[in-house]
């Protein structure tokens, strides 16, 4: 039988896997607010946030949720080629094989040739890294309203300049996703970790500890799943050297999220 | 991999590193804390040297009394000159305050007038009230004649009680310097005396020039005491001793016994005894 503290590490992985999808009150409430605008007539939805507040497995979540319903496609990695990227479009959305250069009039082309009942919805994360002349073709075919976007980017200073220049006047819809707050952050924890049946190390969380965490992530998701997985293998590791009993076991170990947080980075020591 | 063993390390260092600035913050209260002990023990030391720099002073106000006694008393200074002297030789504290008293005298002929202390003397009223009487009768040996009755001895206070009140308490504040200037009280009491005929401040002169070995001078005193309230034990003891020590043993016999047999007390048998066995020279 393999360990508890095993299987609570894998919990942590950062993989973004829609099933693996934490509903906590605050998030959900967004979550439906951008699905509520996904059936509007929106031109283009922006969703915007810090890196690893959990922008990715929103995208994933919707994508999840909805593919049965509507048309929609995602893209999780850039396309930053812009031929590439025309052409990618062309097939998926409307079917078009297209050998050779694509750009940009020709695309409109493809796009206004086929007719489509219900209007096609493009998912795009890391909307960051797509060049400025691209995101302006993006922002020119939402006006066509021939596709909806919904575009995921890292709010910084540079990326908060292309959302206001390029988006301000055709966004309908923006959505900020934040950080957690200390009892998001063990509500996260212990649904994750309940939801793969580790039930013990869920109830080893307790308010203090999850401030701990919490002081020293931020209440950032990707950072908190980095500190916990590491955590969980120095548990592991305590318990294959046979060395339980010189740390906490009924509770987390304060000393053993330092020690992790050293390792990940998240404190310099 | 993990390193454990070397995680636990940086993880030391970084306690030690996270605690320091509460360590040093610590330490430097501390620090400030015991300076501002020293300082402030500093500041008392100075304000008690200053205290004692106004003993002088103090002094000086106690001396003023002698100066004017002396004024109107040339033979009362000449007295307590000779007072002093034999002082200095049965007593070394008295002498150290003879010396003192020598300074003081000097540096009173520097200084401009300073009013006498007389918290002392309002003490020794105080202890004195309940004995005083007015009625004076000139002759000791017509009153012993003429004596009846015989008042309570257990009133009249000891030697203790009247000298208490020369000690004062003066423990809140700060240090201050107890003097014994036996002779400057014994000026003093003659002048309060002299003013209101207080058998008990008679009785205390008396007393006190016995113990310095004065004895016509006790012997004046026990008389002038007697004269003015003939029942006080004391007076009488000192009387009769003072008489023996001047050579007039048979004088003291005769009027020791002439007390006892009038008032029957104790302790001038028990002397009247001593004397007549030679016990008391």
């Amino acid at each position: 039988m393999e360990s508890i503290f095993v299987n609570s590490k894998d919990v942590f992985l950062d993989v973004v896997n829609a099933k693996d999808y934490i509903q906590l009150d605050r998030v959900s409430t967004i979550y439906q607010s951008l699905k509520d605008s996904i059936k509007k007539p929106l031109k283009m939805i922006l969703l915007y946030g810090k890196p690893g507040t959990g922008k990715s497995m929103f995208l994933n979540k919707l994508y999840k949720d909805i593919s049965t319903s509507n048309e929609i496609f995602l893209y999780n990695t850039p396309i930053l080629d812009e031929s590439e990227f025309y052409k990618t479009l062309a097939q998926d959305v409307f079917g078009t094989k297209y050998s050779g250069e694509l750009n940009f009039t020709q695309f409109m082309k493809i796009v206004e040739s086929k007719e489509k009942q219900s209007v096609p919805v493009v998912l795009l994360d890391e909307a960051q890294l797509y060049s400025e002349a691209l995101m302006e073709k993006i922002r020119l075919l939402s006006d066509t309203r021939t596709i909806k976007f919904v575009i995921t980017l890292h709010k910084t200073e540079k990326e908060d300049l292309i959302a206001k220049e390029h988006f301000q006047t055709r966004i309908w819809e923006s959505i900020e996703l934040e950080n957690a707050s200390s009892g998001e952050l063990k509500i996260y924890i212990q649904k994750k970790l309940m939801k793969a049946n580790c039930f013990d190390t869920a109830n080893m969380f307790n308010a203090k500890s999850v401030n701990l965490i919490h002081k020293i992530t931020d209440g950032n998701y990707r950072d908190t799943n980095k500190l916990l997985y590491t955590l969980f293998e120095l548990y592991a590791l305590y318990e294959s050297n046979h060395q339980l009993s010189s740390i906490k076991t009924d509770q987390i170990s304060h000393k053993l999220i330092e020690m992790s947080a050293i390792h990940v980075g998240l404190i310099d020591a | 991999m993990l390193n454990i063993r070397e995680l636990e390390q940086r993880w030391l260092r970084y306690k030690i590193k996270s605690y320091t600035p509460y360590i040093i913050i610590g330490i430097s209260i501390l620090v400030i804390l015991s300076l501002s002990v020293i300082l402030l023990s500093k500041q008392e030391s100075n304000s008690s040297a200053s205290n004692i720099k106004k003993v002088p002073v103090k002094t000086l106000k106690e001396q003023e009394p002698i100066k004017k006694i002396k004024s109107k008393k040339k033979q009362e200074t000449s007295q307590k000159s000779k007072v002093s002297q034999t002082t200095i030789k049965t007593n070394q504290k008295e002498k150290h305050t003879h010396t003192i008293v020598n300074e003081s005298k000097q540096q009173a002929m520097r200084k401009v007038q300073l009013s006498p202390s007389l918290d002392f003397m309002r003490k020794m009223q105080d202890s004195v009230q309940p004995y005083y009487r007015n009625d004076r009768e000139p002759d000791m040996k017509e009153n012993q004649q003429k004596q009846k009755r015989y008042p309570q001895q257990s009133s009249i206070p000891t030697k203790e009680q009247i000298i208490k009140p020369q000690v004062t308490d003066n423990t809140a504040g700060g240090i201050d310097i107890q003097r014994k200037n036996t002779q400057n009280d014994i000026y003093e009491i003659i002048q309060r005396f002299e003013k209101n005929n207080n058998p008990v401040l008679s009785l205390f002169v008396a007393k006190k020039y016995y113990e310095l070995g004065e004895y016509r001078e006790a012997y004046d005193y026990a008389l002038k005491t007697n004269n003015i309230d003939k029942n006080i034990e004391e007076s009488w003891i000192i009387f009769a001793k003072s008489l023996v020590k001047l050579g007039r043993r048979d004088k003291a016999i005769s009027t020791l016994r002439t007390y006892v047999n009038y008032s029957h007390s104790g302790n001038a048998r028990n002397l009247l005894e001593e004397i007549k066995s030679g016990k008391f020279k």
